[in-house]
């Protein structure tokens, strides 16, 4: 099983006007420790401030080389797919093909209400975004209009979308574990990875509230 | 007059993953030669691959230190204003506070068609839009709920407004915004005579004209876009001259000049000329 880290995008503790320099600096030391993968996360209408994704995503395409880039999980049916083909498309061409796209319906209603979004639709709409994105990657025709693919990444993007269609992330068919799970003892904590493992998930993300990387880092070795 | 760098952005004929590096390259050299800004432009539906505005500032936010970076133009209307909002805001706050906002109704239909977008409507939205933006910035309800602003960004980066000559929009310019962008791919020089005029009679402070395309060897494609422009230093080295003291004299504040093979050596003698 994979071991990839998840980053909390939040305001510093201490007021930071570069927030960018500590989210490069972590991301850079998670690729320098062999991690494969760099996921974030989307909420919007929470209550505390939050970075868009796929912006965050574009920043660390510069920071990094190597490591996959993913959204665990990018909510659809809150943009509009063409847009967002647009933006999705966008970044997998700056991060060479890296991009790892999570999609989900969405599950919490507050993001929905402050968008003016349909959330009893939103499985529906979600189908239907990713019909209508894979047809404006693929250069076909939407609208009557078409969304030019960067060349190279025609069929890249296509490759890389993960689907969560469960409601409760915690059954999501994308592998994603609460950062909650993992606090307790390491002699449980090794228990727990292993029972992760032992129900066939290809990988993991692990997400330290306070950026420490050397519990993640013991954590894989558990495995 | 400042002189910024605008970097159209489109797939050449590099192999493929190179992409990245050039943009990163290019953009460090031009903060390297002291140029004070980054703009980059906005287009989705008009048959040739480009990037998103914002996706692409995010890349730039790192990859440089002082720089401005800016939208010119970001076309409000096509997108929803609260997620553009939380876009935008992203993009202040991975910039540190660098990101120069240009704003516009956007006036291509087929960006509008592709989107499914109502182009008959796009001044009023544009309008409404900027409204909602601000409220969200600054924390207000919007819809009943809340975009938290991130500390440090609230109340929304400088917004500069697009627009030609039309003297409700100017004013508005002058008045709520931080700028003014005129556009020199299709403006004739008594457009911007009057567009400058109604701008400063309102107050305005920052009159930017934007995508002056500079090829001083004088040999624009066929067909192309520096051929077609109506403001541009597409022509000798000592018309250049002239028409850029022409630029400056009509009393605009900044000026973004957009070299279509990236030659940033003919940038640095454009802006000497000064």
């Amino acid at each position: 099983m994979k071991v990839s880290v998840q980053i909390r995008v939040s305001p510093g503790v201490i007021s930071d006007d570069r927030p960018m320099r500590r989210i490069a600096d972590y991301a850079r030391r998670i690729e320098a420790a062999g991690f494969p993968g760099i996921w974030v996360g989307d909420s919007l209408g929470r209550g505390r401030p939050t970075l868009d994704p796929l912006t965050t995503l574009a920043s660390l395409c510069s920071a990094t080389d190597q490591v996959e880039l993913g959204i665990a999980v990018l909510q659809v049916p809150l943009r509009h797919p063409v847009e967002l083909a647009h933006r999705v498309q966008s970044v997998q061409m700056l991060s060479r093909n890296r991009l790892r796209l999570g999609v989900g319906s969405g599950s919490t209603r507050a993001d929905f209400e402050l968008l003016g979004g349909d959330y009893d639709r939103r499985f529906r709409t979600l189908m239907s975004s990713l019909d209508t994105m894979r047809a404006g990657w693929a250069g076909q025709s939407v609208n009557g209009g078409a969304l030019s693919p960067w060349p190279g990444c025609e069929n890249a993007v296509l490759a890389n979308v993960a689907i969560d269609l469960a409601e409760r992330p915690e059954s999501a068919s994308l592998a994603q574990v609460a950062s909650v799970s993992l606090i307790c003892s390491p002699d449980e904590a090794r228990r727990r990875l292993r029972r992760v493992a032992g129900l066939g998930f290809d990988e993991i993300l692990l997400v330290s509230q306070t950026n420490s990387l050397e519990e993640i880092e013991r954590a894989r070795d558990f495995l | 007059m400042r002189l910024s760098v605008v970097t159209f952005m489109r797939p050449d004929p590099e192999p493929r993953g190179r992409a990245l590096s050039r943009v990163v390259d290019y953009a460090r050299q031009i903060e390297r030669r002291g140029f004070p800004g980054i703009w980059v432009t906005d287009s989705l539906g008009r048959g040739r691959p480009t990037l998103d505005p914002l996706v692409a500032l995010g890349a730039l936010s790192v990859a440089t230190q002082r720089v401005e970076l800016g939208t010119a133009v970001l076309q409000v209307s096509l997108r929803h204003p609260i997620e553009l909002a939380h876009r935008v805001q992203s993009v202040q706050a991975l910039s540190g506070g660098r990101l120069r906002l240009g704003v516009g109704s956007g006036s291509t239909r087929a960006d509008f068609d592709l989107l499914g977008a109502d182009y008959d409507q796009r001044f009023r939205t544009l309008m409404r839009s900027l409204e909602i933006m601000r409220r969200a910035w600054s924390g207000e309800e919007v819809n009943g709920g809340v975009l938290s602003p991130w500390p440090g960004c609230e109340g929304g980066p400088p917004v500069l407004l697009g627009a030609w000559r039309n003297p409700r929009w100017i004013a508005y310019a002058a008045r709520k915004c931080a700028g003014w962008i005129a556009s020199g791919l299709y403006s004739s020089w008594d457009d911007l005579e009057t567009g400058m005029r109604l701008y400063r009679e309102a107050g305005g402070q920052n009159a930017v004209l934007a995508n002056v395309l500079v090829d001083l060897s004088n040999t624009p494609e066929p067909g192309s876009l520096a051929e077609r422009a109506t403001i541009s230093l597409v022509c000798s080295p000592d018309e250049a001259r002239v028409r850029l003291k022409r630029i400056d004299q009509l009393g605009f504040d900044e000026v973004l000049v957009v070299s279509p093979g990236g030659a940033l050596d003919e940038l640095e003698r454009v802006r000497d000329f000064l």
